[in-house]
Parts: C-alpha cells; sequence; structure tokens
C-alpha cells in the first residue's frame, strides 16, 4: 500500500475443523467481521492454512485489491509466517498482515460458554483488524556473514565441530581453556555400551584437529570479550602463558625428565588428585597440542626464579621455555561461534552422607574412571587408596541428580556409566559389585543389551539408593557398610564394601553464567546453556550467529554430543554459504532528533544491543542483536524509541477498539 | 442401652495443696479440680461398651471449677451426652449423701440402664456414692468392678469384680444397675486437644438445674491438716553411697534382712 | 492439614513425586521394627491405604530423627509434616500406648510431660549459687530469656545441666533471665507426634506470656526447643531471635576460653541431636554441627574422639516424636534402644565421656549406660557441665 492509500482489508475466520468451529459460531464472526470498517471481504473457511485455503486469500487479493490481511485462526506462533508469505507471493507486503488468535483465547479456553466465547472473538477479531488499518510495511535488512568460525571447548563436541567445518574448508578457531584437547572423554577408559576404548577413538580425532591447516588452536586460553553480532563478531582471547612457545617446543618432554624435582609430587588434574606430576608436565602422553606446561604454582623458576633450571639445559631448541613469557590477547574475527563448553562432574561434597572425602573407601565415579584407565595413575589396575584390590564395590546411581536438594533433573548418562564401570571392575578384579539404582535408564541404541549383558556377567542390581554409609571401622580407614531398600525384595540390606563409587550427575561448568553473558545466551537455572526451541531448533541460541553443542546445553552421551556437533557445524555453514542473513524485522529504533541520550536505555537491554553513538551521544540499537522484547521502548522517558511491528499507534487503535466492544457489551462481552 | 457415667471433680494431687490456717478448708488458690482417676476409668468403661453394643453415654458432673472441661473432653472422647448439674451457682455438695440424693433426683429424669461412677473417690473413700443412689434408686449396686458387660437381649449385665489376692468374682444382675469402677478393661483414652476445643465449641454440654435437696448430714469436717511426721521416721543425708550404706546397716540392726 | 486433604497442600503434594528410590526406608535407624517403613507409608498414601498404616503401629517406632526427610530427593516432608499427621489419626483408635497418653496429659494439665506441679518448676533455682532473674519478680528489659524447658526444670539430672548452664552464663556476664513457674512446655513431643491441638495451645500461652516481658533474644537449654521455635513459632508470628545454648555460648568462645583452665582429661566424643543438625535441612548454615566440637576442644586436657555416627548422619537417641515416653512399649516389642547403640558405638569409638546438648539425652544415655553395665566404662556429661567443670564448677563462682 502506498502513503494515504485507503486500508482495503480481508477478514479470514478459519474453523480449524471443529477446533474453532465446534465453539465459536464462524458464520456469524465472519459476517460480523465484513460490518467493520475498512474490511471489503470476509470469510469462513475449514482450513485457512490448507493449500485451498491460502489460495482463497491470494485471489481475493487479486480481485479485491486487498492490502490488509486479517485470518482469525490459531496462535501466531503456528502460522504467523505461513499467512505472510501467502501475502508476499501475491504481492502484499508480508507485514500487512495480522493473526488474531480465536482458538486459543477464545475457542478452547472458553468452551464451557459457547455463546460469550462467540462475543469475545468478535471483540479480538474487532481489536485486530483495528490494528490492521494501521500496519506499515517493513524490509528486512540483511547482515553479511564472515566466514570463520569459533568453536569454545575442545571436547569431543568442540573437536567434532571443528574438524567438520574444517573439512569443509573453513577457518576455524578452537579454544580450550585446559593445556590439552579430548576433554572428559579422553579421562575415560571405554566407553558405553559398545566397550571401545575411548583413547583409540578420540586421539586420532585431536591429532587430526593439532594438524588440519584449517584449525587454529589456542590450548590453555579462554575468551574474555565478544563484540559484534551474527556475521561479524570481534573476539578477544585470553592465551595464558605456558612458559614454552609452542611454535619451538616439539614435544620431547626432555625438560620433563631433566626437572629438579625428580619426583612428581603435585596432584595431577587430570587425575583428579589419584596421581601426580611434575612442575613441568604434559596432562597425559596424547595430549594435544604435545607441548609442556610450567605450572607456576609449583615451577620454582616460575615462581621465585631461583633455580637452576636443567630444563633449559637439556631442551635442544633455544628459546623455547621462557620463563618471562606473558599473557597474550590476541584478537579473531569470525562470522558465527559453536560453544561446546561442556560440563563438570557432581560435588558429592555436597552429600555429606555419602561419605566422601570423610572415608577413603569412598570413590566418584570420574576417579574410577581414572583408576580403569590404562594411561591412569594405576595403569588400569582397580587398586584401592590402601593399595588393596577390592572384592566388594558398590556403585550408587544418581549422586546429585534426581534431587531436589542438589539437581533436579537426571544427568542421562550415569545408569550407563555405572554399568560400564560395574562390567570393568568385575572384568578385572572379579569383585562383588552391587549397582544401588532407582530406575535403570537404557533408551539408547545397544543400551538395554548392554543392561542384559552387564546382568547376565553376575552384577547385582538392588533397586534402591543407599541412604547411610557407616565405617565397618571407628577410624573410619576400612571398608564401609552401606544400607539400602531392596525395594524389590521389600527388606533393608546392609551391605560392607571395599570401594563406594558415588555415580556423580552432570553439572553446568561452574562459570557458565559468565561465559553465557560473554556470548549474550541465555541459561537456565542450572546453569545449561537455553537452546532455541527444544525440537525445532536445538543447536540454535536467542543469539543469532551463536550455536550449542554437548553438554553445555545438557547432559548427554558422546552419541548425542558428536551428533548435536555436527548440527551445529551445519547450521553454522549453512550460514556462511549463504554468505548473509536476514534479520527480523520485529526490532527497535531510535527517533535520533528526539533521543536525549540519558542512557536509560542502555543497561535495561537483555541482549547488549544499545550503545551511544560517541559523537552526540544518542542511543544506536544493533539491529541484529535486537531482538524485539520491548524493555527500551517502554522505558525511555522521551518516546524516543519505536518498534516496528508494535508501533504505538497500531497498539492504541487495538486496544480502542477492544474497549469499544466492552463499553458496548457490558458484562457479556467477556 | 443408656449408660450414666458420674464423675466426681477432686483437687489435683500433683499440685501443692494447701490448708488455710483460719478456715480450717483447703485453700480455693491452690486447689486445681480434675476428674478422679477411677471415674475416668468409668467413662473408659462407658465407652467401651459403646464401641460395643452402641449405646448412649451420658456423663454427669457438678458444676464445680473444671466441670465444664472434664465434660467436653469427656465429648472430645466420645460421649454422647455432657450434663452439668447445677442450681444457678457454684454447687459444692457437702456431703457424699447429699451428692447422691441430687443424682438420684436427677436420674429420675433421664433413662438409664447402667449408672457407673469411680468405686471411690479422696473424699469418699468408703464408696458410698454408689451404694446410696442404688438405694435411692432401688436398684442393684456391685462395686470394686474391673469389667462390665451388659446385654440388651436379656437386659441385664455380667460384671466382674476384683477381689484381694488376684481372685476376681463375676456377677451376673439384671438392669437397671448401679457399678462402682475400679479400673475400666484398656487404660483411659487420651483426648487431643483440637476435639477438646472442637466439643467446646459444639456447646454440647448442657446444664440442668436441680433443686436442693434437704440432708442433714450427721457428720461434719472438723479439721483438715497435711500428715504430721512421726518420730519413727529417721530421714538419711549424703551421698548416695552414705546413703545406702547407712540403709543397709539399719535393715540389719532390725533384722530385717539377712545378716 | 488432615491426612485425607494432606494432597490439597503443596507441602502435600510433594508425596506424590516420590521415586520409591527407599533412602528414607535405608536410613531409618527403626525400620527393622516397622511394619510399614517410611517408603512403603507413602506408596500406601498414594494408594489409599494408610488406615492399615495408622493400624499397624508403625508409626509409634519413629522418633522423628529427621534422617529420612533430611536425605529425601523429593523434599517430602515426612517427619514434621506426614508422620505427626498419620499419629494425629492414631487418638482416634486409641492404639497410643497409655505412657505416652499420661505425658500428653501432663502437659496439658502441667505444661511439663513429667506430671509435675507448675509450682514446683523453679525450684532448682533456689540451690543455684549464682543470681538467676526471674522475670515475674523482676520484670524489666532483658538481653536473653532462657527457656530452661521441662527436663532442666525437674529431672535431677537436668537440673545439673541447668545449674551448670546458669553459671556459665554467670560467669559471661549474660543478662539473662526465666520465665520460673510461668514457663510451659514449648510443645515439642506434641507437634511430632501429631498432637497439633495441643501443640498450638502451647503456642499460644507462651506467646501470651512472652508478650507480658521485654527481651530481645531466647536461648534454649537444649535441641528439642530450639527446633519447635524455628519451625512452628515463626508461623504464629514470633520473630525474636532463638539460638540453642551451645550456639549462644560458641559465640561467646573468645570471652570463655580463659576461664577453662581446670583439666578435663578425658577421651570424649559428641552425639549429634537430630535438632540442632539434620532437622534444620539440606542448609548446613543454620546447624550446629562446628559449636560443640570447638567448645570441647577449647577445653583443656580433652581428647576429642567421633564415633561412627556423627554429623548429619548421627544415630538419634530415641527420645524424639513422643519416643521418650515409649520405652516400655519398645521393650515390650522386643526393640534395642537407639540410646544403648548409641553408648555402644561412643565405647567403640574409645571415648569415656559422652557429651551431650540435648535436654532428653543425659538422662536417656545415663539410663543406656546403666542398663548396658557401662557404668565403669563410660559417663553421660552435658557439653555445658564438661565447660563449667573446665572452668572451676560450683567452687569457682
Amino acid at each position: 500500500m502506498k502513503e494515504g492509500e485507503t486500508p482495503r482489508i480481508g477478514v479470514y475466520v478459519c474453523h480449524c475443523g471443529l477446533n474453532i468451529a465446534g465453539v465459536l459460531s464462524v458464520k456469524s464472526l465472519a459476517e460480523y467481521a465484513g460490518r467493520l470498517p475498512n474490511v471489503v471481504v470476509s470469510r469462513d473457511y475449514k482450513y485457512m492454512c490448507s493449500d485451498p485455503g491460502q489460495e482463497l486469500i491470494r485471489q481475493d487479493i487479486r480481485e479485491h485489491g486487498l492490502n490488509r490481511v486479517v485470518v482469525a485462526a490459531c496462535s501466531p506462533f503456528l502460522h504467523e509466517e505461513t499467512f505472510r508469505r501467502v501475502c508476499a507471493s501475491a504481492g502484499v507486503n508480508p507485514y500487512f498482515y495480522q493473526m488474531v488468535n480465536i482458538r486459543e483465547h477464545a475457542a478452547w479456553v472458553h468452551s464451557h460458554e459457547k455463546e460469550k466465547a462467540t462475543r469475545k472473538a468478535e471483540d479480538l477479531i474487532r481489536a485486530g483488524v483495528a490494528r490492521a488499518a494501521k500496519l506499515e510495511p517493513v524490509v528486512r535488512q540483511r547482515v553479511p556473514i564472515h566466514p570463520a568460525v569459533l568453536v569454545v571447548g575442545g571436547g569431543i563436541a568442540g573437536i567434532q565441530a571443528a574438524l567438520t567445518l574444517a573439512d569443509a574448508g573453513k577457518k576455524v578457531y578452537l579454544v580450550e581453556r585446559e593445556p590439552t584437547i579430548g576433554g572428559h572423554m579422553a579421562q575415560f577408559d571405554k566407553t558405553f555400551p559398545t566397550l571401545d576404548c575411548a583413547a583409540c577413538i578420540l586421539t586420532p580425532k585431536m591429532t587430526a584437529v593439532g594438524n588440519h591447516p584449517n584449525i587454529t588452536l589456542w590450548t590453555y586460553s579462554d575468551v574474555v570479550k565478544v563484540d559484534g553480532s551474527v556475521g561479524h563478531f570481534t573476539v578477544t582471547v585470553r592465551r595464558r602463558p605456558r612458559y614454552v612457545h609452542e611454535d619451538l617446543c616439539i614435544g620431547c618432554l626432555l625438560c620433563i625428565e631433566s626437572c629438579i624435582y625428580p619426583d612428581a609430587r603435585v596432584a595431577s588434574e587430570f587425575d583428579l588428585g589419584l596421581g601426580k606430576r611434575k612442575p613441568v608436565y604434559i596432562p597425559f602422553p596424547q595430549a594435544v597440542p604435545m607441548k609442556v606446561v610450567f605450572d607456576p604454582e609449583t615451577c620454582i623458576a616460575v615462581k621465585t626464579g631461583k633455580c637452576t633450571r636443567p630444563c633449559v639445559d637439556v631442551c635442544g631448541v633455544e628459546g623455547a621455555i621462557d620463563f618471562e613469557q606473558k599473557e597474550e590477547f590476541p584478537q579473531i574475527e569470525v562470522g558465527t561461534i559453536i560453544l561446546a563448553t561442556g560440563f563438570k562432574t557432581f560435588d558429592p561434597h555436597r552429600l555429606p552422607f555419602y561419605g566422601y572425602g570423610r572415608y577413603p573407601a569412598v570413590y566418584t565415579s570420574l576417579e574410577v574412571e581414572r583408576l580403569l584407565n590404562a594411561s591412569g595413575p594405576t595403569g588400569g589396575e582397580v587398586v584401592l587408596r590402601n593399595g588393596k584390590k577390592p572384592e566388594a564395590v558398590g556403585i550408587v546411581h544418581c549422586i546429585g541428580s534426581r534431587d531436589e536438594n542438589t539437581n533436579r533433573y537426571c544427568s542421562r548418562v550415569c545408569c550407563m556409566y555405572a554399568m560400564k564401570i560395574a562390567h570393568l571392575i568385575r572384568e578385572r578384579t572379579g569383585a562383588e559389585v552391587y549397582n544401588f539404582y532407582i530406575d535403570i535408564r537404557a533408551p539408547g541404541k545397544g543400551f538395554e543389551e548392554f543392561y542384559d549383558r552387564v546382568q547376565e556377567e553376575g552384577v547385582h542390581f538392588i533397586r534402591g539408593k543407599v541412604g547411610d554409609v557407616t565405617p565397618e571401622t571407628p577410624d573410619g580407614k576400612g571398608r564401609v557398610v552401606v544400607s539400602a531398600d531392596d525395594t524389590l525384595l521389600g527388606r533393608a540390606r546392609k551391605i560392607p564394601l571395599d570401594m563406594l563409587v558415588l555415580a556423580v550427575g552432570l553439572e553446568a561448568q561452574a562459570d557458565a553464567n559468565e561465559v553465557r553473558r560473554l556470548f549474550n545466551i541465555t541459561c537456565s537455572e542450572e546453569g545449561f546453556f537455553v537452546e532455541r526451541h527444544p525440537k525445532l531448533a536445538p543447536v540454535n541460541t536467542f543469539t543469532d550467529g551463536v550455536f550449542l553443542a554437548g553438554c553445555c546445553q545438557s547432559p548427554k552421551d558422546i552419541p548425542d554430543s558428536v551428533a548435536q556437533a555436527g548440527a551445529a557445524a551445519a547450521e553454522a555453514l549453512a550460514l556462511i554459504d549463504r554468505g548473509e542473513m536476514e534479520l527480523s524485522p520485529n526490532f527497535a529504533y531510535v527517533s535520533a532528533e528526539e533521543c536525549s541520550g540519558c542512557k536509560t536505555c542502555v543497561p535495561l537491554c537483555p541482549y547488549s544491543a544499545i550503545t551511544l553513538e560517541p559523537e552526540h551521544g544518542k542511543a544506536v540499537i544493533n539491529q541484529a542483536l535486537c531482538k524485539g522484547c520491548g524493555v527500551c521502548v517502554a522505558a525511555c522517558p522521551s518516546g524516543s524509541i519505536g518498534q516496528h511491528l508494535f508501533e504505538d499507534a497500531q497498539i492504541f487503535d487495538e486496544i480502542e477498539a477492544l474497549i469499544q466492544g466492552v463499553a458496548a457489551n457490558g458484562e457479556g462481552a467477556r | 442401652m443408656d449408660v450414666v457415667v458420674l464423675m466426681k471433680m477432686v483437687p489435683d494431687a500433683a499440685q501443692k495443696i494447701e490448708v488455710d490456717a483460719a478456715s480450717g478448708q483447703l485453700k480455693a488458690s491452690t486447689l486445681n479440680l480434675i476428674p478422679f482417676e477411677s471415674d475416668e476409668h468409668a467413662l473408659e468403661e462407658a465407652l467401651l461398651i459403646k464401641e460395643r453394643t452402641g449405646a448412649t453415654v451420658t456423663v454427669v458432673t457438678t458444676d464445680l471449677p473444671g466441670g465444664d472441661v472434664a465434660l467436653w473432653t469427656a465429648l472430645a472422647k466420645g460421649a454422647t451426652h455432657a450434663l452439668l448439674v447445677t442450681r444457678g451457682r457454684p454447687y459444692e455438695p457437702r456431703s457424699t449423701g447429699e451428692l447422691a440424693r441430687i443424682y438420684a433426683k436427677l436420674l429420675e429424669t433421664i433413662p438409664h440402664d447402667l449408672v457407673l461412677t469411680g468405686a471411690q473417690a479422696p473424699d469418699d473413700v468408703e464408696g458410698e456414692l454408689g451404694a446410696l443412689l442404688a438405694a435411692q434408686l432401688g436398684l442393684p449396686y456391685i462395686s470394686v468392678a474391673v469389667a462390665v458387660r451388659p446385654d440388651e437381649g436379656t437386659h441385664s449385665a455380667e460384671v466382674t469384680t476384683e477381689l484381694g489376692g488376684g481372685l476376681r468374682s463375676v456377677y451376673e444382675s439384671a438392669l437397671p444397675l448401679v457399678v462402682g469402677i475400679q479400673t475400666s478393661e484398656t487404660p483411659p483414652r487420651y483426648a487431643p486437644f483440637l476435639q477438646i476445643r472442637a466439643a467446646q465449641r459444639s456447646k454440647r454440654t448442657r446444664s440442668v438445674a436441680v433443686e436442693p435437696v434437704p440432708f442433714d448430714p450427721k457428720v461434719e469436717v472438723v479439721a483438715l491438716h497435711k500428715p504430721v511426721a512421726g518420730k519413727g521416721a529417721t530421714m538419711l543425708e549424703g551421698s548416695p553411697e552414705e546413703v545406702a550404706g547407712r540403709l543397709v546397716e539399719i535393715l540389719a540392726e532390725k533384722e530385717l534382712v539377712g545378716g | 492439614m488432615d491426612l485425607d486433604h494432606v494432597l490439597l497442600y503443596p507441602e502435600g503434594k510433594s508425596l506424590l513425586t516420590c521415586i520409591q528410590c527407599g533412602v528414607c526406608s535405608a536410613t531409618c535407624p527403626q525400620e527393622a521394627f516397622m511394619e510399614y517403613p517410611p517408603r512403603k507409608i507413602v506408596a500406601m498414601l498414594k494408594a489409599g491405604l494408610i488406615d492399615e498404616v495408622v493400624q499397624s503401629g508403625s508409626m509409634l517406632k519413629c522418633v522423628s530423627c529427621y534422617s529420612c526427610q533430611a536425605k529425601c530427593p523429593r523434599q517430602i516432608r515426612l517427619t514434621d509434616l506426614l508422620f505427626p499427621l498419620i499419629r494425629g489419626r492414631m487418638f482416634e483408635g486409641g492404639g497410643i500406648p497409655a505412657e505416652l497418653q499420661k505425658a500428653f496429659l501432663d502437659v496439658q494439665r502441667y505444661g511439663n510431660p513429667l506430671g509435675r506441679s507448675t509450682s514446683e518448676r523453679s525450684d532448682w533455682v533456689a540451690r543455684s549459687k549464682v543470681p538467676i532473674r526471674i522475670l515475674a519478680d523482676r520484670p524489666g528489659p532483658v538481653d536473653l530469656l532462657w527457656n530452661v524447658e521441662c527436663y532442666p526444670s525437674y529431672h535431677p539430672r537436668g537440673q545439673a545441666v541447668a545449674l551448670a548452664t546458669a553459671r556459665l552464663f554467670h560467669r559471661l556476664g549474660l543478662d539473662f533471665a526465666i520465665l520460673g513457674s510461668e514457663e510451659r512446655c514449648i510443645g515439642d513431643c506434641a507437634g511430632y507426634f501429631g498432637e497439633f491441638g495441643l501443640l498450638d495451645a502451647l503456642i499460644e500461652q507462651n506467646l501470651t506470656t512472652f508478650r507480658k516481658y521485654d527481651f530481645r533474644r531466647v536461648v534454649t537449654s537444649g535441641a528439642h526447643a530450639f527446633n519447635v521455635f524455628a519451625h512452628h513459632y515463626p508461623g504464629y508470628g514470633f520473630t525474636t531471635p532463638v539460638e540453642p545454648v551451645v550456639g549462644l555460648i560458641g559465640e561467646e568462645l573468645p570471652k570463655l576460653r580463659p576461664m577453662l583452665k581446670t583439666s578435663v582429661p578425658h577421651k570424649v566424643t559428641y552425639h549429634d541431636p537430630c535438632c540442632l543438625g539434620r532437622c534444620m535441612g539440606a542448609s548446613a548454615l543454620r546447624c550446629y554441627f562446628a559449636p560443640p566440637r570447638k567448645l570441647l576442644e577449647a577445653i583443656p586436657g580433652l581428647k576429642y574422639v567421633e564415633m561412627a555416627h556423627h554429623h548429619e548422619n548421627s544415630l538419634c537417641c530415641g527420645g524424639g516424636g513422643g519416643g521418650m515416653w515409649l520405652d516400655t512399649y519398645y521393650r515390650d516389642q522386643g526393640m534395642d534402644r537407639l540410646s544403648e547403640r548409641v553408648v555402644k558405638e561412643a565405647v567403640a569409638a574409645g571415648a569415656d565421656v559422652l557429651a551431650v546438648t540435648c535436654d532428653y539425652e543425659v538422662s536417656r544415655f545415663e539410663d543406656a549406660v546403666k542398663v548396658l553395665g557401662y557404668d565403669r566404662k563410660i559417663v553421660v556429661r552435658d557439653v555445658l557441665e564438661l565447660l563449667d567443670e573446665s572452668a572451676g564448677g560450683e567452687a569457682a563462682v
């Protein structure tokens, strides 16, 4: 419609089968709509969203010269886009479309009072028509997409996403906080349910990342700043000094051997304190990059400078070891970001009655993974802290999961990994293994079969969570006795155990909230990043161009993490290959002449989309970041912020039309 | 089947009771009146009969302080009716004989197959109330009962009483019948506080005015005093070991225990 | 709220989320003696079969130790809501042992479960060598209102603890007073056995008394009163801060420490009362695990040892939820007494003194020591008695 053109509105009342027509009098609604101002044509039809329904609208646009379309049907979430496309295909600006929700708002909620529901639908249609008259044409903006991608986190999800993108020829920056990539998967010995060797399937991928020409790998680093928006993010990375120049170190590890400390004395982070390392170390033999790290807390050369530095003497590369190395803050340009920041395991100190940290017989499942790992502190032998081999082992499921006191959710992987641990312990020690569970959750491919197998192997399954752990001897150093209610037998069980394994759940990273702010996305109460739609946009976030992969979104197993990483990579690729992105028309804008530069709006914006332009100090809204929430519009004291699709005139006319109905119909309208 | 329970309010012995030197009466401020234990047992026995036979249980007491609470409690425990005997001002019969006459007069107006009362009371150690009442009404009387089993069909009751030395005797009597209860078959039940309050709010207690009955008591209370320590008592003091040692010596001296 | 309508309330609705994990039964110290242990009770309630539970008498064996509730992954309020409601139902059927009924009747009549005269409640004060102010005699503002409670007021062993407490307050220069014969049961046994009407009446009566006086905070002798103050009184608008005496003295430790001069050369273990630990829920902030241990370790010559069950895993003394008046019933049922289990653990830990800070416990554990014939092995002392002894005892005031 051109400026000054009279609105010519078509109104379409959908039956939605019997969903609407079973309650509302659709014929009379269509007749009612036909009497409203500016309405040229008004019809009812069985399914407006069907092809014939859509064609009906197109035909009317052609024949009656409609320049506004109102469909009274379901929720705009369902079909707003459908009918906008119909308008566009018939040559009408798609934003000259107005949806009226008479299904949820009238038919469904008032199904027991049909007459009143029809009156209410009249009100809603009248308001929609009034608003339609004030609609304005909107043109969607486009932004170009920078082809490089940032992947944050080098666990299996980050590795998979990085390799997929790099293999497609895209430039990838992979940033990992730890000195090596590999994540939790690198700590495991076997993976369920196939019992693949974790190292055998993971390390080739890790090496591929390290060698890939399209991947820039920055370990021991973290992202500290993210500017810009989809298509053109500017990211600042902090590279912590490892006191070794990565480009010079050849990974011969002679420095470790020559360290002034002959014995490994520092608790190894990778082995969760069960093993020891030196102040200069690599986390594990297959680390990528194979570059040593000098731990500033324990290396006396870094800490005090007072060391004879045999490591420097033995190093064959001049200048590779550099105790003067400083933090660096390189900046990179990327168009899209994939977050694969992973999880941490639940800290069972929070449930002190399980005796973790109190009795040496109590372990977390992750500690046991290290004990089982061939390259772990015991070379894969299951040996207790007192040096003995366990004869009776208990594994308690759901530690820190399904628990209102800790985490309400099911961590999804614990049942399966607990069975894997049970199998491996039994295989290696012949111990009696008792799994204390509430429900066995084995819904994945090959999972139930694995459950069968472990049961057949003689692992005991007791349906009841351990409620009490007490030491057998008062000093607490020996066995522990666990009490459980065997709910299937209906009988209490008290079982002495050499080893009690707590199958700890998965939690969001401790700094998830800071990361969320950094990347301008949302996280749930539990700290997991929120996807845009749980079913239809599971790897997207509410911030365009930022995607999720792996356990940072929710607990999941390796196959799901890898699948999600692939999906995230595909989403990034889709954007890159399109080369540009259409922005949502629903964004706020500032009338510069009216803005006083008071900054009220700036801190209110949940998406950090508002800045002050330096020259005149007036607010500017970044279209690519704005999500159209309207907070700034409402807050602006001078009324200088407007919002497309939600202009004041549209809303006021809509409200006015509604109020007229209330005045006219009295109580009956409601 | 109509069971009537007569309850007597007596001073609570757990509290320190003092005698007023001037009047020679118990000091009212130190008195806390509660239903006597045997009467609580009489009520319990009645409630057991109610549970077994569906009888109506009417509880009666005089309107002494605490009488209303006793009736609410009885209702809370399951009594059907509760009557407060009054004559328009606090009512304190001065003797068991007078009380028996008052109750006899009251019972002329209410149905009764069984009249239960405590076998004794602190001011009626002879257990006269039941006997006098039975005499007034011309009914049979059995006392020191530990179980009452009425039979509606034969309109009679089997009453078990306790003799000394663990012996028991069983009587059968036609109804109506007055019984003095020693103990009920199970310990008196507890009335939850909420039920007592509900009974209070329900206003189910009824006041019944009974005209004073001319009665000339032949016995009068001359004096009240606390027991006086006799000369035979020796108070032992010291540590538990010393007291025990001294006790052994005394017992040996008096040849009460073998050397 | 009653049992039939429990699901209409948010606190009751959580019952529907029970996943039958069995933690409650597994941790219940009386499970072996219950026909229906906690997990089955929830299942029975959900299945509409709760009357069978009421009739079974299983609930008489619950000692309100909070183990099940504190560990329940669904935060189902078993100890302070569901079980009291079920027991409340037992009053209708007459299945409550006479000993316990008498305790309730005594609380109704005399405001204490020992059946003692209200006028004798502060008789112990006469034996104190330090001044103890009774508010009725000397009203006026006071900093600390000391809620002495029933056992410390009437029981000879409790009175010894009360006297030691008074001496410590005096030494620390605390401005304190008691209610004397105006004090009544705070309502613990009533509230946890489901005699809610009595609890309600006691709270109303106590609040009426409190309103007569001007005090800034309340200190309770023991754990149970503290628990009732913390969980039930706020609902009646009582917001004055309340601390158990070990918490209060714990805060005064810097001032007390120089006075602790006499060596107490014993191996001491400490029994965590349920009502200062588990009952405070998941929030460890309000648990009093640390103060008594710090106090004991401040005593010269004393060696502290830990029992197998401690902190949130502590074994109940068996006195809560009416258990104090069910020992005869438990014996008739062939049950071992929890207090004896604790004493055995204390001896096994090598302790010759079992330190406590719960008003029921001195007498309970002393009974257990005698029954077990451990008189020569171990003695039971309140933490405050040990502190008082180290500070010179009665001779030093």
